[in-house]
C-alpha cells in the first residue's frame, strides 16, 4: 500500500460502501501524491466508479474518510469542486444545449475558465460550437466532457473510464490531451479503466481494485519488479508440494505449472524449484496487463482444470 | 498537510444568473406555452363576451366591450396561472433528473441550496408575472366599472380583494403541492397532478375541520380559513420540497 505522503490531493481511509448485499467498497485506503496520476485498474464492477462517485460527493460512503486537498468529508465545498476536473463514462451533459451555450454556461460557474483553451480545444477536436449535444456521437460528447472538465484549469483530474466505448483515433486524441494537459500544467489525475494499455502509458502508479478491495498498489516498475510468473516443469505423476503465501494465482495443465507470486524473490525461485523437484524452471517478466489479468483471475474462483490439489 | 489556499469561490450573483438562464431555458417550452396561453384567454374572453349573457351589455359601447373582456379574460388568466403554476413547479426538478442532466450539474461548482434559489426565482417570477396580467385588467376593469352600464348580477365578475387573496392561496397551494411531490421523483406526471389536487384537498381539510369541530361559516368565515390554510399548507409543502431537495443525491 501507497503510504499516505504530506502532499497527498486525494486520501481515502477504509471507505466502504454496500448496495444491500452487495459490497462495492470494502475498506479503500488509498492515497494519490500532488503531480502523480494514479491509474485505477479493475474488471467489470470491482468498485472503481463506486469509489470515483464517492470521492465527487456523488454518493455517500457507508464508512471511511475521505479527504481531497485537505478537506474532509461527505460533501464538496465550491471551492473544491473548482479545483476538480471531472469526466464520467457517461455523459448526461444538456441535450437541448449546443455546445457553445453548454460552454458559455458551464463558463459562468468556475473563476479561471480559461476561454481561449476552450476554444483551442474545440478546434483541435473539431467541434462545431453550434452542434446540439444531442446530435453528437458517444466520441464528440466525450470530447466535450474533456473540454469541460480542462478548461477551468483544475488541480485534480478524475477520469472515471472516459475512453470506454471510444473507437481507437478518438481514445488516442483523448489521452494524448490527457497526456500534455499533465506534463504541461504539473496536475493530479486519477485515471480509472479497464484499458490496462491506456493506464500503462498515462500512469505513475497503479491500483488494481477486484472485489471492491485493492488487490495490489504500486508505480508500474516497482509492480514490474515485484510481481512475476514462475513457471516448473514437474515431474511426471507428481503435483506441486504446496502453495506459496505468495502466489496471486496458478494454473497447472499436465505436468507445466505456472504460479504467479507476489514479491517475487530468488530464494523463492530456488525453493519451489527445489522441493518440487523441477525438470525445468523459469522466471517470466509481465507487464501490466498480464499482471492485471493473473491478478484479477486469481481473486476469482479458479475453474477445475485450473485447480491445484 | 497544507495546500495553496485559492479562491476559487465563484462570484454569486454571475452564478446564480446562469443558473437561473439555464432553468428558465430548461422550462422554455411550458413558459412560452403560458404565454400564449395567457393571450389566449383574452382572445377568448372577447369571444365569450361576443356571444354569451354579456352580449347585451357588451354592445354598448367600446369600454363595456373592453371592461366585460378584461374582467372575464382576468378570470381565465387566474386559471391558466394556476395550472401552469403546477406545470412549472412540477417540472423543475423532475425534468433534470429525468434525462440525467441533474448528474452533471451535481459535479459542478453552484451548491444544492444554489439550485434551489435559482429554480424557485423561476418558478416564482413565471407564475408572478402570469399572475400580473390578470390583476393589472382587473384592477383596469374596476376602474372602469362606474362607467359601464351592468345588468344585475354581472357585476360580480368582478373581482375583490378577498377573490383575489384566494387566487393566489390556491396557486401557492398549487406550487407548494407539486415542488413537494417532485423532490422525489423522476417524472413530471404525477407533481402535476399533486400540484391541481392540492386545493381541492386543503378545501376538503378546511371543511372537514369546520364540520368536525362545528365552527361557524357565517359571511366571509369560511374563505377566510380556506385562504389562511392554503397559504399556511402551500408554504409548508413548498418548504417541505426544498427541505428533501437538498440533501437528495441526484445520480
Amino acid at each position: 500500500m501507497i503510504s499516505p505522503a504530506e502532499n497527498s490531493v486525494i486520501e481515502v481511509c477504509d471507505l466502504t460502501k454496500r448496495y444491500g448485499d452487495n459490497l462495492a467498497c470494502n475498506s479503500i485506503n488509498l492515497s494519490v501524491r500532488q503531480g502523480t496520476t494514479f491509474g485505477l485498474l479493475g474488471p467489470n464492477g470491482a468498485g472503481k466508479s463506486t469509489l470515483i462517485r464517492m470521492l465527487m460527493a456523488l454518493t455517500t460512503a457507508d464508512s471511511g474518510e475521505i479527504k481531497l486537498f485537505g478537506e474532509q468529508g461527505n460533501h464538496r465545498s465550491p471551492e473544491i469542486r473548482c479545483r476538480i476536473g471531472y469526466v464520467p463514462e457517461l455523459h448526461f451533459i444538456y441535450r437541448w444545449m449546443t455546445i457553445k451555450e453548454v460552454l458559455n454556461f458551464v463558463s459562468k460557474l468556475y473563476v479561471n475558465w480559461d476561454t481561449d483553451l476552450a476554444n483551442e480545444m474545440l478546434s483541435k477536436f473539431e467541434l462545431s460550437p453550434k452542434k446540439r449535444v444531442s446530435a453528437l456521437s458517444k466520441g464528440m460528447t466525450a470530447k466535450l466532457g474533456l473540454i469541460i472538465a480542462l478548461a477551468h484549469n483544475p488541480d485534480l483530474l478524475i477520469l472515471d473510464e472516459p475512453t470506454s466505448g471510444l473507437d481507437p483515433i478518438i481514445r488516442e486524441d483523448f489521452l494524448e490531451s490527457v497526456l500534455q494537459s499533465h506534463s504541461c500544467k504539473g496536475r493530479t489525475i486519477l485515471f480509472s479503466s479497464h484499458h490496462v494499455d491506456d493506464v500503462e502509458r498515462v500512469a505513475d502508479e497503479v491500483g488494481i481494485l477486484v472485489n471492491g478491495r485493492f488487490a495490489v498498489q504500486g508505480t508500474v516498475d516497482e509492480l514490474r519488479n515485484r510481481i512475476k510468473r514462475i513457471r516448473i516443469v514437474l515431474p511426471d505423476g507428481k503435483l506441486p508440494v504446496r502453495v506459496p503465501s505468495e502466489a496471486v494465482f496458478q494454473k497447472l495443465s499436465r505436468r507445466e505449472w505456472i504460479v504467479t507470486v507476489d514479491p517475487f524473490s530468488d530464494a523463492l525461485f530456488e525453493n519451489l524449484q527445489s522441493e518440487n523437484d523441477a525438470v525445468s524452471a523459469d522466471v517470466i517478466e509481465l507487464n501490466l496487463e498480464e499482471i492485471f489479468k493473473d491478478v484479477v483471475r486469481g481473486q476469482k474462483p479458479q475453474t477445475e482444470e485450473a485447480k491445484v490439489d | 498537510m497544507s495546500f495553496e489556499a485559492k479562491n476559487l469561490r465563484p462570484r454569486r450573483p454571475k452564478l446564480i444568473r446562469a443558473l437561473i438562464r439555464k432553468d428558465a431555458r430548461l422550462l422554455r417550452f411550458y413558459l412560452r406555452s403560458a404565454i400564449a396561453t395567457i393571450i389566449a384567454c383574452y382572445l377568448l374572453a372577447g369571444m365569450v363576451v361576443m356571444l354569451s349573457q354579456y352580449q347585451d351589455a357588451a354592445k354598448q359601447s367600446l369600454t363595456s366591450r373592453t371592461f366585460f373582456t378584461l374582467a372575464v379574460g382576468s378570470i381565465y388568466g387566474i386559471g391558466a396561472t394556476g395550472f401552469f403554476a403546477a406545470l412549472l413547479a412540477g417540472s423543475i426538478f423532475t425534468l433534470e433528473r429525468s434525462d440525467r442532466s441533474a448528474e452533471f450539474l451535481a459535479c459542478l461548482p453552484p451548491t444544492r441550496l444554489q439550485n434551489l434559489v435559482s429554480k424557485l426565482t423561476v418558478v416564482l417570477g413565471a407564475t408572478t408575472a402570469m399572475l400580473a396580467l390578470p390583476i393589472i385588467s382587473s384592477a383596469v376593469a374596476n376602474q372602469m366599472f362606474p362607467y359601464v352600464q351592468v345588468a344585475p348580477g354581472q357585476g360580480n365578475i368582478l373581482f375583490g380583494t378577498l377573490e383575489w387573496l384566494t387566487s393566489v392561496a390556491i396557486i401557492v397551494s398549487i406550487i407548494g403541492g407539486a415542488f413537494a411531490v417532485s423532490a422525489w421523483l423522476k417524472s413530471n406526471g404525477v407533481p402535476i397532478l399533486a400540484g391541481l389536487l392540492t386545493p381541492l384537498l386543503i378545501l376538503s381539510f378546511v371543511s372537514l375541520i369546520g364540520w368536525l369541530l362545528d365552527i361557524p361559516s357565517e359571511g366571509n368565515a369560511f374563505q377566510i380559513r380556506y385562504v389562511t390554510s392554503s397559504f399556511v399548507l402551500g408554504g409548508a409543502f413548498a418548504y417541505m420540497g426544498c427541505y428533501w431537495y437538498l440533501p437528495r443525491s441526484d445520480p
